[in-house]
């Protein structure tokens, strides 16, 4: 009313004439627009009579900018005034149907006229092109404004829309124009609704392929696939339930996968030469395909199989040396990764990914092998059929054996190889039978596997070990399951054989490795009953004992045969004699003196032998420690000497408390005085813990005093 | 006009029916002034009133109604197409207010009035007192005639291609050929090939006014209308609306030949600026009625 007041009266259609009278023409069609707007309000005429006019007016301004801003306002000043179901323009004004076409006949204009700015080669210098085109750039916002118009009438309806998505694809075909069509397309994908996109995939992909050479596909139909993704996950929905669409009162059921997968795979054939979408481009389309797939049908496994199938067709193309590009490789990695995260193990060992793993370098072969293994740990699969074991270590071949394609490095990193044998060894742990034989079946199967012509040692002589360890711990739970059965020997044999086998693979290139395991069998197989092996083992350990120089490697090995043979219970006595000696004799031999001290110390613990009847038979014993108090007492150090001596009195005392025959307290005693002598001596140069563990062992044997009643105890004077 | 001497009498023309006719502003020389319009086959009466100051003795009156074509270059001659004479009174004597009235009904007045930069036609009525002598009093009145006209029957619309070789092809479209005064031009202009660049494109309506002949003849035109309609460079295949509302300028019809002694023709002109300030242009005749 406002407006009547202002125009004094005056009929619209009348004003609508005066203004047209404006001489000039641009201004003359903003004012026509103004007062176009109020007339549509004012109802004097129909609405889409006046819409129409004023849309075809515009045409008088041809440059682009200034007819960009025109359109633009009247976009603005028609954008509540456009017929639609329901508002109060309908029917007498017009159908949403015209509205639709006003906006549709705006919208072209307006591209047309966007298209036009771009500046074309050779008519600008370089820098005043990008210039333009950042100016250009800016504007898209008023054209996309458009078919925001579009999606908001509310008329606008599934049916409706498949009629209109046509006509805006062969606009956006049509201007023949790079940033145009990437943006059009855009605005397409992320105006509409998803439920209108599921209906139409045929069209919007078939004409990705009328799009401008120059246009990267991958931007239009990654932001498709990733907004149809999104979908699902907004609606928390399964895929029977969102693929089910309301069409013309009826339901269509769309099976999203399979309409984007054929269509896609068109696309990829029929792409021309000149098409900037490039293989990287192509693997990231099939990524964000993947992705859709398992948010759409978690469980299809086909689905996923064939788009692996897919990248391996694309890849092919590409080559092995094309392959060889940072982008292609990220986006291959991501996309195995994918299936991997969802499905279990075993599910992905059946996938085609081999074939495509083939065309990745050795490193990046290598980084698909470690992410895998990692994943296997993660979720703490068990892996308990002998054909996923072969699968499984052909999949991660690269951290087994030497490739074709492995680069020659003269300097591996140490510490990437470790953690890389590492992984191996944790993964092996994860094959695990059902039952223990098949787990020994799974391990022997293993380590033929581990073991190939094209395994190099390196490798294997540590992913060896933890199965030999597996093995060991697998006989001791067969022996308590089976050890009475009549098939036990023969099976044990057969286990130790294999034990055998492999440590000697083992040995070749880390000698003090095998002694160990070699220990370890020997127990078990004490463990089990097999006793002769339990000494062929420790023979062996022996042997190999022999073979080291380094004195501290020396040491600790010399500790751990003659701790292992104490526990070996069951040897033949002549046998155990021997070895003893043997451990003596080296124990003697050792380089440096306290060594010697300490493991002859030790030694005499293997002569001490325990009777049946409790009664401890150790001659030996005494002359060992006698020894080793020699030993002790020809070093030059005061310091080490006393240490040497209490350390000697400890195990002396250990003896005499376990009733041993030849050490006796007047010999305790005559140790205590010569301890008592060197610390007055010399007292400063010994050490604290030196002081501190003699006054410990005083209160020991104090302590033992006070509470014995045999008074044998007594007799040690301090 | 009165003559030299004092006025002996006041004389006055009145037309009938001029309370509810119809004014028409027409400008002339010494400003516009304001005259009553009569249709061609209407009446014209009235009646004249003569206060005489004195006795008046006189040798009759008389009133004529005239037609007339004046030429600028010819001042002084002026060519009478129609004229009509009654006589209102004879010889006598007036005393005192006398009203003589006059009909004139079936004078021809073919033609409109015309004013234009070097030639006008023009109507009036004259009245004539025969004093003694030679002199007389006389009273001039103007009005103006125009004449309705038949919508024409056959009216095609104008469609044209035009264009230069390899430089720009246009096809341009207007609805009508011959436009009545309140008309609206409303047409197309389409873009066949464009090889140069456009700034703009007007459409202007020209009027020339031609009148006499040989060495003597004088041509005036006057750019009555000029309207942009398009702003910017069209590519191929663009198309931009005309509508032009003639009703708010001051137009005439065309005349063609009135009289034989001159003509007004009315032209639509379509033109083109390039960006280098290059104008195309293509001209074409439209009646006006």
């Amino acid at each position: 009313s406002s407006m009547r007041k202002e125009r004094g009266g005056m009929k619209m259609s009348k004003l609508y004439e005066l203004v047209q009278y404006a001489g000039n023409v641009l201004p003359r069609l903003y004012l026509l627009v103004t007062v176009g707007s109020a007339y549509v309000r004012s109802e004097e005429a129909s609405a889409k009579d006046i819409l129409y006019d004023m849309v075809e007016m515009c045409r008088g301004v041809q440059h682009p900018l200034r007819g960009l801003f025109l359109r633009n306002y009247l976009s603005e000043m028609t954008k509540d005034k456009l017929p639609d179901t329901g508002n109060r323009y309908e029917t007498k004004g017009g159908s949403v149907s015209d509205s639709i076409e006003f906006i549709l006949a705006n919208f072209t204009e307006m591209n047309k006229l966007w298209v036009r700015m771009e500046p074309q080669k050779g008519s600008v210098l370089p820098r005043e092109r990008e210039q333009k085109q950042r100016e250009r750039a800016d504007l898209r916002l008023l054209v996309g404004k458009n078919l925001a118009r579009l999606g908001q009438l509310e008329g606008v309806d599934v049916d409706h829309y498949r009629d209109i998505l046509p006509r805006i694809l062969k606009q956006v075909v049509n201007c023949k124009e790079k940033i145009a069509q990437e943006y059009l397309m855009e605005c397409i994908v992320q105006i509409f609704p998803d439920e209108y996109h599921l209906l139409t995939l045929d069209e919007l992909l078939d004409t990705c392929l009328k799009l401008d050479p120059t246009v990267d596909l991958k931007v239009v139909i990654v932001s498709l696939l990733e907004r149809l993704s999104n979908f699902v996950v907004r609606n928390s929905a399964t895929a029977e339930s969102v693929s089910v669409v309301p069409v013309s009162g009826r339901e269509r059921e769309v099976n999203v996968f399979r309409t984007i997968f054929d269509k896609i795979r068109i696309i990829f054939e029929e792409l021309p030469k000149e098409s900037v979408t490039t293989p990287a481009d192509k693997i990231q389309i099939l990524v964000a395909l993947v992705s859709l797939s398992l948010k759409y049908y978690p469980k299809s496994v086909s689905n996923v199989n064939e788009v692996l199938q897919l990248t391996a067709t694309v890849l092919e193309k590409v080559g092995k040396q094309g392959c060889d590009d940072a982008r292609i490789r990220k986006n291959i990695v991501s996309l195995l990764n994918i299936p991997l995260k969802a499905f279990s193990v075993v599910v992905v060992l059946d996938l085609n990914m081999l074939d495509i793993l083939g065309f990745l370098d050795y490193n990046t072969r290598k980084r698909v092998s470690v992410d895998f293994t990692k994943s296997i740990i993660e979720h703490q699969t068990v892996i308990s059929q002998p054909d996923t074991v072969a699968k499984l270590f052909r999949f991660i071949s690269p951290l087994i054996e030497d490739q074709d394609d492995q680069p020659i490095e003269k300097d591996v990193d140490a510490d990437e190889f470790a953690y890389e044998q590492n992984l191996v060894a944790s993964v092996l742990h994860r094959i695990r039978g059902e039952e223990a034989i098949t787990s020994f079946k799974l391990c022997a199967l293993s380590k033929k596997l581990l073991v190939t012509p094209q395994a190099t040692p390196q490798r294997y002589v540590h992913t060896l070990v933890p199965i030999i360890f597996k093995v060991l711990e697998l006989c001791k739970l067969l022996y308590s399951l089976e050890g009475g059965e009549e098939d036990w020997a023969r099976r044990g044999k057969e286990i130790f054989q294999f034990v055998y086998r492999s440590v000697v693979q083992v040995k070749e290139h880390r000698p003090e490795q095998a002694l160990k395991l070699f220990l370890q069998a020997a127990q078990c197989a004490s463990h089990v009953g097999f006793d002769m092996i339990a000494n062929d083992f420790l023979c062996e350990s022996l042997i190999l004992y022999e073979d080291l120089d380094h004195s501290d490697d020396q040491k600790k090995c010399l500790v751990l045969i003659a701790s292992t043979l104490l526990s070996l219970k069951g040897i033949e006595e002549e046998k155990y004699d021997a070895l003893t000696t043997k451990c003596a004799h080296h124990s003697a031999r050792l380089l440096k003196k306290p060594d010697q001290c300490r493991l002859i110390l030790l030694s005499s613990h293997l002569f001490s032998k325990t009777a049946g009847d409790g009664t401890v038979e150790d001659r030996f014993t005494l002359d060992c420690l006698q020894k080793s108090l020699r030993i002790a007492d020809s070093c030059f150090e005061t310091p080490i000497k006393v240490q040497l001596f209490v350390e000697i009195l400890n195990k002396c005392l250990y003896f005499f408390v376990n009733k041993s025959s030849t050490i006796t307290a007047p010999f305790l005693k005559s140790l205590i005085g010569l301890i008592k002598t060197n610390i007055a001596a010399e007292q400063a140069a010994i050490e604290a813990d030196t002081t501190r563990f003699y006054q410990n062992t005083v209160s020991f044997i104090e302590q033992l005093k006070a509470n014995d009643d045999t008074a044998r105890f007594g007799e040690i004077e301090l | 006009m009165f003559g030299f001497f004092a006025p002996s009498a006041e004389v006055s023309i009145e037309l009938d029916g001029n309370e509810k006719r119809q004014l028409v502003e027409v400008k002339g020389g010494n400003g516009s002034r304001k005259q009553p319009l009569y249709f061609g086959k209407e009446a014209v009466k009235g009646k004249v009133i003569v206060v005489p100051s004195k006795r008046l003795e006189h040798n009759g009156a008389k009133i004529d109604l005239i037609g007339c074509i004046e030429l600028e270059y010819d001042r002084g001659n002026h060519y009478v197409f129609t004229t009509s004479n009654k006589a209102l009174a004879p010889p006598g004597e007036i005393s005192e207010l006398t009203e003589f009235e006059f009909n004139f009904d079936n004078v021809p007045k073919a033609h409109e009035s015309y004013h234009g930069k070097h030639v006008q036609l023009r109507y009036y009525l004259k009245f004539e007192l025969q004093t003694k002598g030679l002199s007389s009093l006389t009273r001039e009145h103007e009005f103006v005639v125009q004449n309705y006209q038949v919508p024409p029957e056959v009216n095609n619309g104008i469609k044209m291609e035009v264009g230069i070789e390899e430089c720009m092809h246009i096809e341009f479209e207007y609805n009508k050929s011959r436009y009545h005064l309140k008309d609206v031009i409303i047409g197309k202009v389409f873009f066949i090939l464009v090889r140069i660049k456009i700034k703009h494109m007007e459409l202007s309506l020209i009027k020339r006014e031609t009148c006499g002949q040989g060495p003597n003849e004088f041509k005036e035109q006057t750019t009555v209308i000029k309207y942009e309609i398009m702003d910017g460079a069209p590519v191929k295949g663009e198309s931009v609306p005309v509508r032009l509302f003639l009703g708010g300028f001051d137009l005439t019809p065309t005349y063609r030949q009135v009289n034989k002694k001159f003509s007004v023709r009315y032209y639509l002109n379509l033109v083109l600026i390039d960006e280098l300030d290059r104008r195309y242009f293509k001209q074409q005749e439209v009646t006006l009625w």
